[in-house]
């Protein structure tokens, strides 16, 4: 019954007793099948129903209200030759029903939560929307968290995404495309994007990549995220993802695209620069010199996460003469029993921190804060007591820790947080002139990396980027009166967002489309 | 088709920004570093000659920018004639590469890895600079617009911190005529300098290709045209930026150590960076923290040249290969490694750069506009570009995976083989070293000198405790101060490190001749173990008698010392400004201590010395 590509190749019969043989072989051994057969009267014709749903996905009292009751009672004096459409067009007391010509249709609806209606004597069937999907109530991002702002944040289900994507963008140019991916579990997912603000051969772009693969399932958007990327060998996440409407909705009027995929609670935005991931919610809801010192303060923590430890070993292996006598001496002092080499002591503590770092996010709860608690403090303790390590490696890798907490994105900080091995390790080979290598490799393939066209490293990457407000919210946070166009990937013709502060007109003027940037990636 | 057209041609495109910066750094990554040596070999005249190099080197970067606005040497060589000179940029490329490649390595080992070899300096470079292979110059673009600030920013920050340590003096002596008193060698020493500014040619291959038009923009050449002026300007803009930001390095240098430091050595910028210290202290030798990044600008001249080569060897081929780049690198690393005599490859480079490389530089774009004028390219370059791009990205991935590997295998037996670092625990830290007149027998070898040090004692130190470190001395009769450390470091379970050294004590007798004194202090600085910034005493006791004194005392005797003589009311002076005064062959009053009966030694004279 199957095709090569797992679809159902039988079609709708119009005896309804072969199309309930087909079911029933479908769903063989589902004990969470609810199928059921109808006789109904129209006048003094009978005219036989078959209802199929999954217990536990439907609202079965809806079923019956507004499809048993009313073709069972209401219409059952009238006759009508043609019950189907009937059906379809007053019957059934429901906005959001369709019909369907294929069984693969049938199939895929009761799947998904709605109730395929196969009626006696037609190839087609009624698909009603009944779903009433177990889901979480609408919370707060968890590992997004702010100051200011909303407080609602992304669900596992789709149209939960949607509607908050809706609320906040009243606009019938939000477009919504939706679409189905994985070949079993059919999961849907929807690309979102403001139509004439996002460039028409991005959208494109991502459906070919959306249609490139073809795979059993997708649980999360991480695991689209990582079909979709260009370079999979790049540690650094390409697209960004967000848990948080407010979020999302801006990067539409940004003119970049969302992807939100069913059972995920995350959405993917796309594409994606490098400083977006120092960019937290909040920043545009504080006071700008706030929301920009908290940047410079993100820019500077992922300095220290992914750098520091490999500066100090390369200071401490090679360049003693960097530091104070005063400084040199403690820390030979703090060294004296300790039996490793500064390279090893501080991966062997690098490597308990992420151990710690794990387990706290495995453990439930309370026992989460206490690993926290005890790594940080017991073990550290121990391990420079049983001069495992010196107190000073403790505090260096403690603070390239809690710098690497800083970044908002996490998988972007965790990136930082491989990369920072890799620095470790040049610089305790090579010394400082190791370490500026290390970075140098890293710039090599941060600066050729592209989400979707666009240059991961803009506008430090990007030529004329500057003259889209990048800079503006880059390293600092602007006056929102002052980022008056939206970046360089946003389509021609819309770039000015900000038209008329205080009554007067801003200076900021729309690009004329016929001179095409040739510099543009 | 037309997607994958565009998409191919902007493989290689660089942005304005891109192009603006790529000029810069070209222009600044040898030329900052070397080009003020080469003006200051004409004695009282290297302002002069500086502003000739440098106005030739604008009318050289103007030139070839001019050409590559007529003629892109990477649009595709036609015939025999177009791949001769192709083959003649890739070899003059690859030698350039290979000489900069060795000179990146010398500066490493003089300056940050000083016992390390050039085998294992060089491989970590040799594998970035493969990395560098695999991309195509809109990439190289992105890299050099995104390091930018890496290599100006450390050098605006040593300019302003250097400004406070400029000597006017050094301007004494500077004339115009200097240059015309010796004609031949002030056009030498111009040629030396455009030597540095070669790597311009670099904007034959990475500007946009204009003359290759595809049919449908030949509609469009009038927009054609102002784009073509916009990336001249920029380029231009690149180069004259860059050539002002060499001048200010100049400057800083000449201030800072004048004319005959700068000359003495080929290093002498990097040099002067010894004598730059940070606020407050803060860093004891910011020129370590800013070496690398003055390094890394060589690092891009160098890489640019292999890459470059290879465009130009594609050319040649008519298709792309890893094969001859991880040929150069490898041969460039063996022979950095193997052959050691510095001085003979500046010279030979020199030659061959004067007599060669520098008319070549001027005759072949002219022959290459010579060979392209009237022609139009007939044939679609995008379809070529296009099949070269998907070629190049076939093989690519193959090559790049075989890269991998032996990288990969090469990098675990270099952490097998070169880690053998002394740990920062297992040094002997010297605060203070006293040189005294070794006795009657052993004076009579040159340089024979008694050596004492105080070392700080770390045998039961605990910082938290707040105590003075304790000291422990030692003492030697060497003919040179690495001697003394290597005799040291064989007899005893720690190796003695210079790298903290606060005062440097003469005992009289060596200041009463001054050709002994040159001798000593040229001695030391040829060592290169003792930093610039050390402060300088006569004694009139034995040297090792204070050595001896700091063991017994309870406060650190050198850093007693040294906060005397920066007090307010006497002169200190450090060990730079002694070279300094050897080269401008002027006198320096260095304080004499005795302890007359303080416990700390007082300023009691001043020796004259030069």
């Amino acid at each position: 019954m199957y095709d090569e590509q797992h679809r159902i190749d039988v079609e709708i019969s119009k005896e309804i007793d072969k199309n309930i043989a087909v079911v029933d072989s479908l769903f063989e051994n589902c004990g969470d099948m609810v199928k059921k057969t109808f006789t109904l009267r129209r006048g003094k014709t009978q005219l036989r129903i078959y209802l199929v749903y999954i217990d536990g996905l439907v609202n079965s009292e809806m079923v019956e209200r507004t499809v048993l009751h009313p073709l069972m009672y209401e219409w059952r004096s009238i006759e009508e030759p043609r019950p189907f459409q009937n059906f379809l067009e007053e019957e059934i007391e429901s906005v959001d029903i369709q019909k369907k010509d294929t069984m693969e249709d049938a199939v895929a609806g009761v799947l998904k939560g709605d109730t395929s209606i196969f009626v006696d004597g037609y190839d087609k069937v009624i698909i009603l929307s009944s779903k009433s999907l177990p889901v979480r109530s609408i919370d707060q991002a968890p590992s997004e968290q702010g100051t200011r702002g909303a407080r609602d944040g992304f669900n596992e289900s789709i149209r939960t995404s949607t509607a908050l994507l809706r609320r906040r963008i009243k606009d019938p140019k939000l477009k919504i495309l939706q679409n189905q991916t994985g070949q079993r579990s059919r999961s849907e997912y929807a690309i979102c994007y403001m139509e004439g603000m996002a460039k028409p051969e991005l959208i494109e772009k991502i459906q070919r990549r959306m249609e490139s693969f073809d795979i059993d399932a997708l649980f999360d958007s991480g695991m689209l995220e990582h079909l979709l990327s260009g370079k999979w060998y790049s540690p650094f996440p390409l697209c960004q993802s967000t848990e948080r409407p407010d979020k999302a909705a801006s990067a539409l009027l940004e003119g970049r695209v969302v992807i939100i995929l069913d059972n995920s609670p995350e959405v993917l935005i796309v594409p994606v620069t490098f400083p977006m991931f120092f960019q937290a919610a909040d920043d545009y809801y504080n006071q700008w010199w706030v929301a920009s010192f908290a940047r410079v303060l993100r820019f500077l923590a992922m300095v220290i996460a992914i750098g520091l430890p490999g500066f100090y070993v390369a200071l401490t292996c090679f360049h003693t003469e960097v530091l104070p006598t005063e400084l040199l001496l403690a820390i030979s002092s703090a060294r004296t029993a300790v039996t490793f080499p500064v390279l090893v002591e501080v991966l062997l503590m690098e490597f308990l921190f992420e151990l710690l770092r794990e387990a706290g996010i495995r453990l439930p709860g309370q026992m989460g804060n206490t690993i926290g608690v005890v790594g940080g403090l017991i073990v550290g303790q121990s391990a420079v007591d049983a001069h495992l390590v010196s107190t000073i490696v403790v505090i260096v890798v403690a603070l390239a820790a809690i710098a690497a907490f800083c970044i908002p994105n996490e998988a972007f900080a965790s990136a930082f947080r491989l990369m920072k091995f890799f620095l470790i390790i040049m610089g305790g080979i090579w010394g400082f002139y190791g370490f500026l290598l290390g970075m140098l490799v890293l710039a090599i393939h941060m600066s050729n990396l592209d989400s979707f066209g666009t240059p991961y490293m803009m506008p430090a990457v990007g030529g004329q980027a500057g003259q889209y407000d990048h800079i503006k919210d880059y390293v600092l946070r602007f006056p929102i009166r002052t980022m008056k166009k939206r970046p360089i990937y946003t389509e021609e013709g819309e770039r000015v967002r900000l038209r008329s502060f205080a009554g007067k007109q801003t200076s900021a003027k729309e690009d004329v489309p016929e001179e095409k940037d040739s510099n543009q990636e | 088709m037309a997607a994958e057209k565009n998409m191919s041609r902007q493989e290689d495109r660089v942005t304005l920004r891109q192009a603006k910066r790529m000029v810069l750094l070209e222009t600044f990554g040898t030329g900052a570093l070397f080009m003020p040596v080469a003006a200051a070999q004409i004695k009282n005249g290297s302002g002069m000659t500086m502003v000739i190099g440098v106005l030739c080197a604008f009318l050289l970067g103007a030139y070839l920018i001019w050409v590559s606005a007529k003629q892109n040497c990477a649009a595709g060589a036609g015939g025999a004639g177009e791949r001769a000179v192709q083959l003649i940029y890739a070899l003059r490329f690859w030698f350039r590469g290979v000489v900069l490649l060795y000179i990146f390595g010398q500066m490493v080992r003089r300056f940050l890895l000083p016992d390390s070899s050039m085998f294992f300096i060089l491989l970590p470079v040799i594998l970035v600079a493969g990395y560098t292979m695999l991309r195509t110059v809109k990439g190289r673009g992105r890299l050099l617009e995104m390091i930018f600030w890496w290599i100006l920013a450390p050098i605006i920050l040593i300019w302003i911190l250097a400004v406070s340590g400029w000597h006017l003096g050094t301007l004494e002596g500077q004339r115009f005529s200097a240059v015309g008193d010796v004609p031949e060698q002030t056009l030498l020493a111009v040629c030396r300098i455009l030597l540095f500014y070669l790597p311009l040619e670099s904007v034959l291959y990475f500007m946009p290709r204009w003359n290759v038009l595809p049919e449908e923009e030949l509609r469009e050449i009038s927009r054609s045209d102002s784009e073509k002026r916009r990336y001249q300007s920029a380029a231009m803009a690149g180069l004259v930026t860059g050539l002002l930001m060499n001048v200010a390095v100049f400057a800083m240098a000449f201030l800072t150590v004048g004319e005959k430091a700068l000359a003495e050595n080929f290093f002498g910028v990097a040099n002067m960076l010894q004598t730059i210290s940070a606020p407050g202290n803060v860093i004891t030798r910011l020129d370590i923290i800013v070496m690398p990044f003055l390094i890394l600008g060589l690092f891009i001249i160098f890489s640019g040249s292999i890459f470059y080569g290879c465009m130009a060897w594609e050319q040649v081929i008519s298709r792309r290969t890893l094969l001859f780049p991880a040929i150069i690198l490898i041969s460039a690393w063996a022979f950095a490694s193997l052959y050691t005599n510095f001085d003979n490859v500046l010279v030979w480079y020199e030659d061959y750069g004067v007599w060669v490389d520098l008319p070549l530089a001027f005759l072949l774009p002219l022959l290459m506009l010579w060979m392209g004028r009237g022609k139009q390219k007939k044939k679609s370059p995008a379809k070529q570009q296009s099949d070269g791009a998907a070629k190049r990205k076939e093989g690519t991935k193959a090559a790049a995976k075989n890269v991998l590997l032996a990288g990969s295998l090469i990098i675990t037996a270099a952490v097998f083989c070169g880690c053998d670092k002394v740990d920062i625990e297992d040094r002997d830290y010297v605060l203070m070293l006293g040189i005294d007149q070794a006795d009657s027998e052993t004076a009579l070898k040159r340089h024979t000198h008694a050596y004492a040090v105080a070392m700080a004692d770390m045998q039961g130190y605990k910082a938290e405790a707040g105590e003075a470190v304790k000291i422990k001395t030692a003492e030697d009769t060497k003919n040179s101060l690495r001697a003394f450390r290597d005799s040291y470091s064989r007899n005893h379970a720690a190796t003695m490190d210079f790298g903290h050294v606060e005062l440097l004590l003469f005992h009289e007798s060596l200041t009463e001749d001054d050709d002994v004194f040159e001798d000593i202090l040229e001695a030391i600085e040829e060592e290169r173990l003792l930093s610039g910034t050390i402060l300088v005493a006569v004694t009139r006791e034995a040297a090792a008698d204070y050595i001896r004194k700091d063991e017994e005392m309870d406060v650190v005797l050198s850093q007693a010392i040294a906060n005397m003589l920066k007090k307010e009311g006497n002169v200190s002076v450090t060990l730079q400004e002694l070279y300094l005064a050897e080269d401008e062959d002027r006198r320096v009053m260095i304080p004499v201590l005795e302890f007359a009966g303080e416990d700390v030694p007082q300023v009691v004279d001043y020796a004259e010395v030069k």
